[in-house]
């Protein structure tokens, strides 16, 4: 059976078994590649030439395009149509009734709209290929604070439960008569009577849980102990460093090319 | 263990004190029973026990509590987590993690146990409550019996001498229910542990018990009283109690018999009187089927829930839809009202198809009670909420006020018009949901679990309500797993099961021969048909 918790996909593959934090490290390198890269092409290469075929050596290739087509690439477009028509530049490069498009503000949206791709299809390959407990487990037993991981996977545990929460709720407005379906205007109309039983609901949940989990220990002042070690290897160690050069020279190198030109 | 000394206490900004003077003594080793009507302060009162009361809470304590040899006002909650196990209402809103080990290791983790002895009492913990083999699962794969004694052995993981438990059966069906409270039994029995228990449905619990304590609340001054002692003795002074109490009560029966097992002796001789009575007869209903079902399926991408089923339902009647968890009770009434596609088959309501028609359509005719009212109310007062369901079906105006203040008048919610919603009771909260969804006026009504978290006094309000719609010509369809209920108010009862429907027929007859659903009044006199303690003393009382 597929469980998913927030958007963890469960498979048994060698890159759902690599530590979290090597997985953390790579995400974050891979943003700041994408960020410093001087070429828009280079950044959207990533996804294309790395983050693709990783997915697939996960085993979670098709649903990780299947949401890169439903989320990354709308966003995308619609970013590079609005930037390339309201960012100012002065080479037109074609008119269109009172709209010109400028070769400056489609170069400028073109390296927004990259990053934007390449950040978010990093993130999203990150959540499908990691189990938010045993990044917990992880970071907790190294140093990272409880309070923190706990913040983190309460709100990825609260996705699932919102989405169950909401269905319900959609169901009982339809039936004392709410239409939710139809034209823009019906649609936003409904949005009130679905939101705040949704609100409500979940700061009442929120608060049960903090409840709970001050009865059972949390928040005891000192050290923790662990009942699972999550598996971690000296080659990953020496990879995660290697990564963390590279990004770090590669941000030398960037800033020393753009104090030159 | 336990004891409270003159203890009173108010929540920040409360007018008056929630909890007043109140002294309790649990032996150790007890298993405690705490009962009281919803909002009465029942869940302060077990708060107070680990300190959640004052400490999360916020509030003014004053009195003396001590608790296993601790002052929990003085302790935090965190101190008293390694005495005192806390379990919710709700399995799912207290999970910190995903699976079961690891929510169990939670407690152990934060409190520094060392791995190897972490490994022990984990170990252990799984034994008792019967958890090995589910030990690598996600949480949210298990049934909600599961999932409350994964929430009990994390409890136990700090190997706590209390345990105290609020509501922890009132979300889960009767089989999941005795799971739990036989996981209970056996923890007291076996390790001495002291249980502390809020519940509503009391009867199942009454069997196992050596205290109890009743939080009442005097109906005119609105004061609270706290009062305790042996099980026997302090229910003959509270006044709203399971059918098998009622009767022993009436009957003056010594000792009052806690089980059906102490009861039957006592019924025995009443049994054969009673046979040669006539039982209640149905009411007659008309010849026109309100809602026909003929050859519906239904269910869930690749899961069929039910095949081919047919059932018509009458005006006048109030028919109770029983059955195990995941037989498809639920699924059927959206499948009447439209939120479930029909697969095959058809609904006919008045006569008429519901294919092609809306949700909205077929609600103005057919009213729909989801399980959690909450999902319904979203308005800043009770009138709004008729005012919107009336525009939502398309009456606004003089029209809507005259109609929304008709209906606050019936549902006796006159002086809580102009009250907000979330404020309310549960019980009340349901009365707001059931005036929205029948601001049109439908002909039948569905309502799924509407006893849900309610406590004895909600429960006869809603059966009152009910038998005005059945006496108004309504057609009731009503699920529900709380048999007691259904006794009350059934003409007729439809058992589904796996298979489809398996029993189909007036209440008397069906659950007076289900060994599964039957109410204890049923239980206490076999074969006579009677199932509701009223009904029965009426006659034992009107022949003696």
């Amino acid at each position: 059976m597929n469980e998913t918790i927030g958007l963890y996909i469960d498979r048994d593959s060698p890159l759902h078994r690599l530590n979290p934090l090597t997985k953390v490290v790579f995400t974050i390198c891979i943003v700041i590649l994408g960020f410093i890269s001087p070429w828009a092409w280079i950044t959207f290469a990533i996804p294309v030439l790395i983050l693709i075929p990783m997915s697939f050596w996960g085993q979670i290739g098709v649903p990780y395009l299947r949401a890169l087509l439903k989320i990354v690439v709308p966003l995308a477009l619609i970013l590079l149509v609005m930037q390339s028509l309201f960012l100012p530049g002065e080479t037109t490069w074609f008119r269109f009734w009172f709209l010109s498009v400028e070769y400056e503000s489609v170069e400028r949206s073109l390296t927004l709209v990259s990053r934007l791709v390449s950040m978010t299809a990093s993130f999203i390959l990150f959540l499908f290929s990691t189990h938010p407990s045993r990044l917990m487990t992880d970071l907790t037993r190294r140093g990272v604070s409880p309070i923190v991981t706990y913040l983190f996977i309460s709100t990825i545990q609260l996705i699932p439960l919102m989405r169950t929460k909401a269905n319900t709720i959609m169901d009982a407005q339809r039936a004392r008569g709410l239409e939710t379906e139809g034209n823009i205007v019906t649609r936003s109309k409904a949005l009130m009577p679905m939101l705040a039983p949704l609100v409500f609901g979940s700061l009442v949940d929120v608060e049960e849980r903090a409840i709970a989990i001050e009865a059972r220990a949390f928040r005891v002042p000192g050290k923790r102990t662990h009942l699972t070690i999550v598996p971690d290897s000296q080659a990953q160690h020496l990879f995660r460093i290697a990564l963390i050069v590279l990004t770090v020279v590669l941000i030398g190198v960037r800033l020393w090319l753009s104090l030159t030109s | 263990m336990i004891s409270f000394e003159q203890v009173s206490f108010s929540y920040p900004q409360a007018q008056k004190p929630l909890l007043e003077q109140v002294n309790l003594e649990i032996p150790e080793g007890s298993f405690c029973l705490v009962v009281g009507a919803s909002g009465s302060g029942k869940s302060t009162l077990l708060r107070c026990i680990n300190g959640l009361v004052p400490h999360f809470s916020g509030g003014r304590l004053s009195g003396n509590i001590r608790v296993d040899g601790l002052d929990p006002v003085r302790e935090s909650p965190q101190v008293m987590s390694r005495h005192v196990g806390f379990v919710f209402q709700d399995p799912e809103a207290q999970f910190v993690v995903n699976q079961v080990e690891d929510e169990i290791a939670f407690a152990l983790e934060h409190a520094a146990i060392p791995q190897q002895e972490m490994r022990i009492r984990v170990e252990e913990v799984l034994g008792l409550l019967d958890l090995g083999e589910l030990r690598e699962r996600e949480l949210h794969t298990l049934s909600g019996g599961q999932q409350q004694r994964v929430a009990i052995a994390a409890a136990l993981a700090l190997r706590p001498n209390i345990l105290v438990l609020d509501e922890p059966t009132s979300q889960l069906d009767p089989q999941s229910a005795d799971d739990v409270l036989q996981a209970l039994v056996r923890l007291n029995a076996d390790l001495g542990i002291t249980i502390v228990l809020a519940e509503h449905r009391i009867e199942r619990v009454l069997p196992f018990i050596d205290h109890l304590i009743a939080v009442q609340v005097d109906p005119i001054t609105g004061k609270r009283s706290v009062i305790e002692g042996e099980p026997r003795e302090l229910l003959q002074q509270i006044e709203l109690v399971p059918p098998l109490i009622a009767l022993g009560k009436a009957l003056a029966w010594q000792p009052l018999p806690l089980s059906i097992k102490e009861g039957l002796r006592h019924s025995r001789p009443l049994a054969r009187q009673l046979s040669q009575l006539q039982p209640p007869q149905p009411l007659k209903h008309s010849d026109v089927p309100v809602i026909k079902l003929h050859k519906l399926n239904s269910g869930y991408g690749q899961h069929t829930v039910f095949e081919d089923l047919d059932l018509e339902l009458w005006a006048g009647e109030i028919t109770v839809l029983l059955g195990r968890n995941g037989v498809g009770k639920s699924t059927l009434l959206r499948t009447i009202v439209g939120l479930q596609p029909i697969r095959k088959g058809a609904v006919e309501i008045m006569g008429r198809s519901t294919r092609g028609k809306s949700v909205a359509e077929i609600c103005q005719q057919v009213g729909y009670l989801p399980q959690d009212p909450n999902a319904l109310l979203f308005s800043d007062t009770v009138r709004d909420e008729l005012l919107i369901s009336l525009a939502n079906h398309k009456i606004t105006g003089p029209a809507a006020l005259e109609r929304a203040d008709v209906l606050l008048h019936k549902l006796g919610l006159v002086e809580l018009a102009e009250a907000y919603p979330r404020d309310l009771s549960v019980g009340e909260r349901q009365r707001v949901a059931l005036a929205a969804i029948s601001v049109s006026e439908p002909q039948a009504f569905l309502l799924d679990e509407p006893t849900r978290g309610l406590d004895y006094v909600a429960k006869e309000r809603l059966a009152e309500l009910l038998h005005t719609w059945r006496s108004e010509g309504k057609t009731l369809l009503i699920v529900t797993h709380d048999v007691e209920f259904a006794a009350s108010i059934a003409d007729r009862i439809v058992l589904l099961g796996s298979d489809g429907i398996t029993a189909d027929g007036p209440a008397s007859e069906v659950l007076g021969a289900s060994p599964l659903f039957a109410p204890q009044i049923a239980r206490l006199f076999p074969q006579t048909g009677w199932l509701t303690s009223q009904q029965a003393l009426q006659h034992l009382l009107a022949k003696s």
